[in-house]
């Protein structure tokens, strides 16, 4: 078996993105709002204009920065299944948050999302085999200003995963630390096994606002890992080339590494790269074109093989606004890019129209997208039981193999055996009701929803989070 | 050089996008005492017109035609001098307050309408991204602006548009510009129900709409 992954960028283009990096960071710099991060870098040898805050990063500090960061971490939710992130570990995947729209499971009509839809989305990703982190929408029916605690608090509800989130603001951050740290029973052992991660990121082109800062040195003292991540698009945020968005997002990322990374060393944090082309007429930010799945899988490698730092990529994502052909083509080849290139974390099944919407449909298909790709990665093994070279000879000619106990005891590991995708004879297809893949998709969605039930929190547990929400609801929404 | 070859010209130097000849041709035709409402009129205008209609052909894009719009400006920099002198026939530009609101930092979307806005010869002012609503209202009452553009790419920011109409109306001002609304999360209910004169799904929805607030 050879190692499927692939590569986009030679080692001397990996060492010159690197050295432009490095040399960037020194004489540009970012624009940085937080007066104690500023102070703080000042403090470890940046250069600081207090008149313009632009700060400019000496390369051994970045370069320092870079190697306290963790390789890799563990994650886990309610249940005693461990994510490893990094460092090896296998193919990890996370849906993500910032949608508003829904796409209603049976009329496949658009609707902003409501708590009732967010449960249902929840119910379902708690049941989707390749899921490992969960995450969804801001209900709309619920007051503003703390939708994300009350999202976090509704997903700990109807999921055992963990969670993934991206906070408003410090206040409700930390209400849905103090939450996490609740359901995992203590901090000591929420800091061990995080049972929540979030992203922030910095504003493309070249500045990072305040709240990234607070977000980054809040989640580091309790541990929560960080996609720290960056958006820009190319042509619109970023230079047009990818190699100048790639250079853009490595500069702005690489400095949010070293805030988190001073603020505490050893933080654990994941290099969040979303590569975005723009509509050249309309100038909408796109996420399924393939110049964001060829600029994310080069990131993937160049950070793999230069930074060594676990590294998170879009997969399941599409422009299209519902789970239609375009949506398949568009996160299908944007998954096999990324994963075949060895990200560790892949993102973002059931998400449609870009970030702006999600489909409960599209999510159960993705399942089986990522269960295509699973099987790749895991590629072909060659020894004595697979070559299976005994059975081969005492075959009989014109025999066949079905009923051999090698194959009973190598099937289910040798093949993908996809839930939703037909393989039936024309005939049975017509007889189960000529079925498309929505269609499937749709009734399986309905199958999860009358047959499982989320596994409650324990009461004492669930009076907590009920009180944490509570005081943060009455705090922030007078 | 004969009249019609400079206007000919012109036309040719603002659909290569070229600057610096577009900017030269301006200048032969003020030296050249040509009549600067034709000039105007037949080249650059009629270019930007070609232009429009190329973009929405989809043969030019969003850079060329931002681009357009810089190489109009500086054109016009080079005759609107002159035209003001004249002012026979000349129509004085209707000016845009344009701008992303409090709490929101998307600026694309609104560029992009104050490009198409400019190629269509409005004067735009383009205040930036979040934007307080009293800023709103104080820059258009300074600035004698004629429309109000407002940008909110968020649920959580597009309340911040009714806020900036409700500035006018606690001031007294509302009656005195057009407000016009969009951004992802909006639409025409939406723009109903705060009291906006308009809601532009696109940015050259945007520009027909401002178009017909000023019919000739």
């Amino acid at each position: 078996m050879i190692d499927a992954i692939q590569c986009w960028l030679n080692d001397k283009e990996i060492e010159e993105i690197h050295a432009a990096t490095l040399e960037l960071m020194w004489e540009r710099g970012m624009k940085i709002e937080h007066d104690l991060g500023r102070q703080m870098l000042a403090d470890a040898g940046a250069a600081v204009d207090e008149n313009t805050y632009m700060v400019r990063f000496p390369p051994d500090l970045v370069e320092r920065c870079i190697e306290t960061t963790p390789g890799g971490f563990t994650m886990g939710g309610r249940n005693d299944v461990d994510i490893g992130l990094g460092m090896g570990s296998p193919l990890a995947v996370r849906s993500t948050s910032g949608a508003e729209g829904y796409i209603d499971l049976e009329t496949r009509e658009y609707r902003l999302g409501t708590t009732a839809d967010l449960i249902e989305w929840t119910r379902i990703l708690d049941n989707m085999k390749h899921v490992d982190i969960c995450a969804g929408f801001y209900p709309l029916d619920v007051p503003p200003n703390t939708r994300d605690v009350f999202t976090v608090k509704t997903m700990f509800e109807n999921t055992v995963k963990p969670i993934f989130l991206n906070p408003y603001d410090v206040d409700t951050f930390k209400a849905i630390i103090d939450m996490s740290i609740a359901v995992r029973g203590s901090e000591e052992a929420f800091k061990e096994r995080p049972v929540l991660s979030i992203l922030t990121s910095a504003t493309a082109p070249g500045h990072i606002l305040d709240y990234c800062v607070d977000q980054l040195t809040l989640a580091g003292q309790y541990g929560v890992p960080v996609e720290v991540n960056t958006g820009p698009v190319m042509g619109g945020t970023s230079p047009v080339t990818l190699a100048g968005c790639i250079l853009q997002s490595n500069i702005e990322i690489l400095s949010l590494v070293v805030i988190s990374q001073l603020a505490n060393p050893g933080a654990p944090l994941i290099h969040r790269n979303i590569t975005m082309a723009m509509d050249m007429s309309t100038g909408t930010g796109l996420m399924g074109a393939m110049e964001c799945a060829l600029g994310q899988a080069a990131v993937a490698q160049l950070v793999k093989s230069k930074y060594k730092i676990p590294v998170s990529s879009n997969g399941p994502m599409s422009d299209a606004k519902i789970a239609d052909g375009q949506s398949q083509i568009e996160r299908t080849i944007l998954t096999f890019l990324s994963g075949l290139t060895g990200t560790d974390l892949l993102l973002a099944p059931g998400y449609v129209e870009s970030l702006y919407s999600v489909d409960p449909v599209q999510l159960v298909i993705d399942d089986d997208i990522i269960g295509c790709l699973k099987r790749v990665l895991k590629g072909i093994d060659v020894n004595e039981t697979t070559l299976a070279k005994a059975i081969i000879k005492q075959m009989t000619p014109g025999g066949n193999y079905l009923t051999e106990m090698h194959t009973v005891e190598n099937f289910r590991s040798e093949y993908h055996l996809p839930k939703i995708f037909n393989r039936d004879a024309r005939s049975a297809w017509n007889a189960a009701g000529s079925k498309d893949l929505n269609a499937k998709a749709r009734d399986l969605a309905h199958h999860i929803l009358e047959t499982s039930q989320p596994k409650p929190l324990a009461p004492d547990v669930q009076n907590e989070v009920d009180r944490i929400y509570k005081a943060i609801a009455e705090q922030k929404n007078r | 050089m004969d009249h019609n070859e400079i206007i000919k010209s012109m036309f040719k130097a603002m659909l290569d996008l070229d600057k610096e000849n577009a900017q030269k041709i301006a200048q032969a035709a003020v030296q050249d005492s040509l009549d600067l409402n034709r000039f105007l009129q037949e080249g650059m205008s009629a270019a930007m017109e070609s232009i429009g209609k190329k973009f929405q052909n989809g043969e030019m894009y969003l850079p060329e035609l931002q681009m357009s719009a810089d190489v109009f400006q500086a054109a016009m920099q080079v005759i609107e001098p002159e035209l003001l002198k004249l002012k026979k026939g000349y129509q004085e530009k209707k000016r845009v307050v344009i701008g992303t609101v409090k709490g929101d930092l998307h600026s694309i979307g609104k560029d992009l309408v104050a490009t198409m806005l400019k190629t269509e010869g409005y004067d735009v002012i383009d205040l930036g991204v979040d934007i307080s609503s009293l800023d709103f209202m104080e820059r258009a009452v300074q600035l004698n602006a004629h429309v109000i553009a407002l940008s909110a790419l968020l649920t959580t920011t597009m309340a911040a548009q009714k806020e900036v109409i409700e500035a006018m109306d606690t001031n007294g001002v509302r009656d005195r510009f057009k407000v016009i609304v969009g951004g992802a999360p909006v639409n025409q209910s939406w723009a109903e129900k705060i009291g906006a004169d308009a809601y532009g799904e696109n940015a050259v929805a945007a520009v027909k709409i401002i178009n017909n607030f000023f019919p000739e």
